[in-house]
């Protein structure tokens, strides 16, 4: 009775050891498909901070002032004003 | 040919387009355009597209590709001038009592103890291309304001020479847009405020022209006087040397963002700005003094 009860103990850490081998190999096989594929494991900061902005501004700072055409001049004139530029 | 000009009030501000007079039915196009515009981009309007953005801050919010356009083109503005032109100041100005259109604004409000400010939170501005959603960042909020007025007025002279109008001026209360300019006329003959022409106009051969002041739209806050145009940096209306800025550009997106960051500066760092980018300005300072930047002839 002793006997079997010693065996079925055994039987129970071995399979506790088993289960926690499979845990390990499948974490570090996670780790690793997350390192060759990019992608970003569960409880990584990166997976839960704020998006990033997804504009791809395509034309570039320096260029909102910049046109094909060249900016326009203003000359004196003696016509009477056709319409007025006030503030906004 | 005779000119016709059509007025009508849209974006809390008078407009006004300059036509050939068989044009009427064109004219009326562009009262409808800016119309749609408004009703999209007008912080003062609760069913606006910009105030469910600004309602729903923190959170991502699908736009029409029209408005989502506008939106991007202001933060573009924002970066190519280091935050000089800031679109995320909406918050601020109803903090300073400008909470509804100009018009129905009464002539004091009450001077309630500012929120810290923090600048540059235009940065925190999501924008999302493939969903057309906009998200601004908790406790800001948009105002596209004078850059809206300016573009429309781009949108309305674009949408004329497509329908075959020859040339035409549309204002939209002091942003300049034009197409084309009235045979042997030389161009548009422009009044400026407070900026004294031989004539009393100068002429606008093509491109856009755009003002720039902070002696209008003023009302008084606990007994301190305010006005629209905020210092980025410090959240408070500008004061410093110059008090009106007029710039001339290919467009008038880009006339409106480069006054009001001339505006900001000093008279030498306008100078030296409005130069670097090959425009030309009419810069009147505090003391009245008015100065003639780049192309004048």
């Amino acid at each position: 009775m002793q006997r079997r009860r010693d065996h079925g103990a055994k039987q129970s850490r071995l399979h506790r050891l088993k289960g926690l081998a499979v845990a390990l190999t499948a974490g570090l096989g996670m780790l690793i498909w997350g390192a060759v594929s990019g992608t970003v494991a569960v409880g990584d900061p990166a997976a839960t901070s704020t998006p990033q902005p997804v504009t791809e501004d395509t034309t570039g700072d320096s260029t909102f002032f910049g046109a094909q055409d060249p900016a326009p001049g203003l000359s004196q004139t003696g016509q009477a004003p056709m319409t007025r530029s006030h503030g906004s | 040919m005779s000119l016709a000009t059509y007025r009508f009030r849209s974006m809390g501000t008078d407009v006004s387009v300059v036509l050939p007079s068989t044009h009427r039915r064109e004219a009326i196009r562009v009262q409808r355009l800016f119309v749609e515009w408004d009703q999209r981009l007008s912080r003062f309007r609760r069913d606006s597209e910009l105030s469910r953005v600004n309602a729903a801050a923190g959170r991502d919010v699908p736009v029409s590709p029209a408005t989502f356009d506008v939106i991007e083109q202001a933060l573009h503005a924002a970066r190519a001038t280091d935050g000089r032109f800031d679109p995320l100041l909406g918050a601020r100005l109803v903090e300073l009592g400008y909470d509804r259109t100009f018009a129905a604004l009464p002539a004091d409000r009450p001077g309630q103890p500012l929120a810290a400010w923090r600048p540059s939170r235009w940065r925190e501005v999501r924008l999302d291309r493939a969903r057309s959603a906009v998200r601004v960042p908790p406790g800001g909020a948009l105002d596209l304001g004078g850059i809206a007025k300016g573009m429309a007025a781009d949108a309305a002279v674009a949408d004329l020479r497509e329908a075959g109008v020859p040339y035409a001026l549309v204002n939209a209360g002091g942003d300049l847009a034009t197409h084309g300019a009235p045979p042997e006329s030389g161009g548009w003959a422009v009044g400026i405020d407070n900026v004294d022409l031989a004539g009393g106009a100068a002429l606008l051969a093509r491109g856009a022209l755009a003002t720039s002041s902070t002696l209008g739209r003023r009302w008084s806050r606990g007994g301190v006087a305010q006005h629209h145009l905020l210092d980025p940096l410090s959240g408070l209306p500008m004061e410093g040397e110059l008090v009106q800025v007029t710039v001339t550009a290919p467009s008038c997106r880009q006339a409106e963002v480069a006054a009001k960051v001339a505006l900001l500066s000093t008279v030498a760092v306008a100078t030296t700005f409005v130069l670097g980018h090959g425009l030309t300005a009419a810069l009147v300072t505090r003391s009245g003094d008015q100065l003639r930047i780049g192309q004048w002839h």
